[in-house]
């Protein structure tokens, strides 16, 4: 089924703690199938805004609607959208993986009958069949991340909050996590995920919302900042071999150049730069470059990505 | 969905799962069987006796009597019982309650659609499954003991429906206190809501007084320990036993079935302290219980303790001369049943800021005052209501002037404003987070000013008025005494002069707190009314 209006709407979300407000008059709608990043460094208020969505804290004011359906007034409805993981996972020790499975299950409402082939499912999906009669106090780090994952999947909710899935994980059990997400992610689910480590967001998000002290800096698909933000590329020259001249001649052309700026050089063979133009303006600085005699290997010309916006963004509009 | 269909309930599962491990059961069967054996071996093997009294030419005279093995089993296999479910029940329901919050579980239930009351059952029934198979195999031994010996099996099973429910009361107690757990403060909180129930039961206790009876499953036994022993007339306290299980089973002196009378007593408060669970699972941030139901819990308390008051009044059984330490206890309850209530229906600057920007929000002109984000004006009027009600049954009980009554009212309600408007004026201002600034203030207003008025009292001429205007302020040094000795009907210790020192001084000081408190809510509300 095809929603017309967002699967995710939340508008003048605002919430408080003691002294601080985590969230101020947040509003943003996420399409079905959208995979939304929501970016920030640690107290942003992205942890708040999902707990807001998963209903767990009480915003001071704000409208969330799940799927059109009001959180605040249809909250068992609502709730029943929605997958839930936070940034560590909690789980009950002396239970084994099947019966931690089964449990949330029914708490899902998930009938009985149906719930232990739901659970051999999912458990196959984040590669933990082998596991289901160990104790979950017996698992690793990443196992138990990668359980707590199951558990949001097990009643195929239509909305997925991910609060930092991959954080405390080794690189083994975040390449892990990713892969099992990038599956799911293929499956038109709508998913908000969180992270300050943007290189967990890049490669699959296709929507992103940078978050600062609470408030929303920038929001909307990467192509779409892009475009409003103005388009921003890197050009990166390497040189065959050291060339003091050959390189100062390099720097001195490209600082020359309208469409760059930013240059540096990384090492003695290689350059870098901001670019802003088009994909001719660069062929034209790769035929200055080979003008002026100077013998290079590598030549590319790359889009910026989510690290980079943010970077970019947050360090100029929040500041 | 079915609240007692416990196979889809998550909470319960979760208990029963962690708790029904193959090894768990066993251990608990063979304890349990061992046990049973132990008793009746020493039941059979054992002579058991009792005494019995008979009023004989005037003075009691005891008789030794033999008690039948069987007798014996079912006294002692029910003391097992009750400490099964009331000891094990209660901690396990408190810990597997308090571990849901500490690990966040809790949130995931919460996040979840399963019904609220589901997840109350749940979390109840679920962490002490363990205790009540163990209770159910030991009525099965007792109920077999009952149908081959002369014991009624109708005395045995009321036993356990009692038994049943003053389970559900306390499992449901330990596990809202468990869930009430905040994982970021230590473990003062339970232990100190602990030690303040056994104190507090305590003074009750002491009063004779029979709804704090009906609270525990000491009344229950000795109903069973009275129908087991039939024969046997027990001289216990200065009275027959007999004369004192019926005195503990009325109500305003209406003679009331013991199963009834519990009922009576414990079903609101099972309701009670379960809605108090299901108010953590809906907002783990709101007080545990509602302004409204604080209010109804008071009323509740002061009829309870009213209809028990009564009964002992009337009946002429336990002498009755100490009557300021019974008149010490009813307001030690109405200051606990006040200051618990205070806690919970006073909110804090944060809450107060989030409804009053709500209240912007929706464009209404302030907060409702049933909310839980309202100030406790509204709740404070209701409860000096309350209170007022409940005092006019006593003043008239006790036949007190009114004239006294009016200045014994007025002045514990000056008390009650200075306390409850002090209280949101700390809270309310930006002084919320300096704890140590308000308890210097009452400790000075309430222990250093008495102390002093007590040394001066030695020291100066006229002491005893100089003294009463120190002890003012405080309603323990200096208001509940004056209330207490107003309340008497012989002539009076305090003289008009202190009565009248204590009125203005208390007067004063809750018309000072009232102001500030109100100062501080209009602040507020120019501050956040106009955010939108």
């Amino acid at each position: 089924m095809v929603y017309n209006e967002p699967m995710i709407s939340i508008k003048s979300l605002r919430v408080d703690y003691e002294n601080v407000s985590a969230v101020q008059d947040l509003d943003l709608e996420i399409q079905q199938g959208q995979i939304y990043g929501l970016v920030g460094p640690n107290g942003a208020g992205k942890t708040s805004t999902i707990k807001a969505l998963a209903g767990i804290i009480e915003p001071t004011y704000g409208e969330i609607r799940i799927a059109g359906i009001d959180l605040e007034i249809e909250h068992h409805k609502a709730l029943q959208q929605l997958g839930y993981m936070p940034d560590f996972p909690p789980v009950y020790e002396n239970l084994k993986v099947w019966e931690y499975l089964d449990v949330f299950a029914a708490a899902y409402l998930i009938p009985h009958r149906e719930r232990p082939q739901k659970i051999l499912h999912w458990l196959t999906r984040v590669n933990l069949l082998e596991k289901q009669n160990t104790f979950i106090r017996e698992l690793s780090r990443g196992m138990r991340q990668r359980l707590v994952l199951a558990k949001t999947l097990l009643h195929d909710p239509k909305v997925l909050l991910l609060d930092e899935p991959a954080s405390g994980l080794d690189p083994i059990a975040r390449k892990d996590m990713r892969d099992i997400l990038l599956s799911v992610a293929s499956e038109n689910k709508t998913i908000i995920i969180s992270s300050h480590i943007l290189t967990e967001l890049k490669e699959f998000c296709n929507a992103v919302g940078i978050m600062e002290r609470g408030k929303m800096v920038v929001s909307g698909s990467i192509e779409d900042i892009r475009q409003r933000l103005g388009s921003n590329r890197r050009l990166k020259i390497k040189l065959v071999k050291p060339d003091a001249q050959g390189l100062e001649r390099t720097i001195n052309m490209l600082n020359n150049s309208r469409n760059c700026s930013n240059v540096e050089s990384r090492s003695d063979t290689e350059i870098m730069c901001a670019f802003k133009g088009t994909p001719e303006d660069a062929s034209w600085v790769l035929k200055q470059i080979i003008n002026l005699n100077v013998d290079i290997c590598d030549y590319t010309c790359e889009e910026e990505n989510v690290e980079d916006i943010f970077f970019r963004i947050g360090a100029q509009e929040v500041s | 969905m079915n609240i007692f269909n416990l196979r889809n309930n998550a909470l319960f599962l979760r208990g029963f799962r962690e708790r029904t491990r193959f090894s768990a059961v066993a251990s608990a069967v063979a304890l349990s069987s061992i046990l049973v054996v132990l008793i009746v071996l020493s039941a059979v093997l054992n002579d058991n006796y009792v005494y019995d009294y008979k009023y004989i030419a005037g003075e009691y005279q005891s008789q030794k009597v033999l008690l039948p093995w069987f007798k014996k089993v079912v006294l002692d296999l029910s003391k097992v019982q009750a400490i099964v479910l009331f000891f094990f029940g209660s901690l396990n329901a408190y810990r597997i309650a308090a571990r849901e919050r500490m690990v966040q579980t809790i949130d995931f239930h919460r996040s979840s659609p399963s019904p609220r009351w589901n997840q109350i059952v749940g979390l109840v029934l679920g962490s002490t499954c363990l205790e009540w198979f163990v209770f159910t195999g030991l009525a099965l031994v007792l109920l077999a003991i009952s149908l081959i010996s002369d014991i009624s099996t109708a005395v045995i099973a009321q036993f356990h429906v009692q038994l049943i429910f003053c389970g559900f009361l306390y499992h449901a107690l330990f596990a809202l206190i468990g869930i009430s757990r905040d994982p970021l403060k230590g473990k003062a909180g339970p232990i100190l809501i602990f030690v303040g129930l056994y104190f507090f039961s305590h003074l009750l206790f002491a009063n004779q007084l029979s709804f704090m009876h009906q609270f525990t499953w000491l009344n229950a036994f000795h109903e069973l320990d009275t129908h087991v022993k039939n024969h046997i007339s027990e001289y216990y306290g200065g009275h027959h036993r007999k004369q004192l299980l019926g005195l503990m089973n009325t109500f305003f002196s209406l003679k009331l079935h013991p199963l009834f009378i519990q009922l009576l007593v414990q079903i609101p408060f099972i309701a009670l302290l379960l809605e108090g669970i299901g108010r953590r699972f809906e907002n783990l941030e709101q007080p545990i219980f509602s302004k409204t139901q604080t209010l109804m819990t008071t009323f509740y308390l002061l009829l309870l303790y009213a209809g028990s008051f009564t009964s002992i009044f009337l009946s002429g059984l336990l002498q009755h001369t100490h009557r300021s330490m019974d008149l010490g206890i009813l307001f030690v309850l109405i200051w606990i049943l006040f200051a618990a209530g205070a806690i919970l229906a006073t909110p804090s600057r944060l809450d107060y800021t989030r409804g009053l920007r709500r209240a912007a929000k929706l464009k209404r002109r302030g907060i409702r005052p049933e909310e839980n984000a309202a100030g406790n004006s509204r709740w404070l009027g209701v409860f000096v209501l309350i209170v007022v009600i409940g005092l006019s049954y006593f003043a008239w009980l006790l036949r007190v002037p009114s004239l006294n009554f009016i200045l014994a009212l007025m002045i514990l309600c000056s008390y009650f404003d200075f306390c409850a408007s002090f209280f949101e004026y700390f809270r309310l201002s930006r002084h919320h987070t300096k704890l140590s600034l308000a308890a210097t203030i009452l400790i000075i207003l309430w222990i250093v000013l008495p102390v002093l008025g007590m040394i001066l009292e030695s020291i100066i001429p006229k002491p005893s008025t100089v003294m009463m205007a120190f002890m003012a302020p405080s309603p323990f040094f200096g208001g509940t005494p004056v209330v207490m000795d107003l309340f008497k009907t012989g002539k009076p210790y305090l003289q008009t002069t202190h009565v009248v020192i204590v009125l203005v001084i208390s007067g004063t000081l809750a018309a000072v707190t009232n102001y500030l408190a109100y100062q501080e809510r209009q602040k507020l509300k120019r501050d956040n009314l106009n955010i939108g």
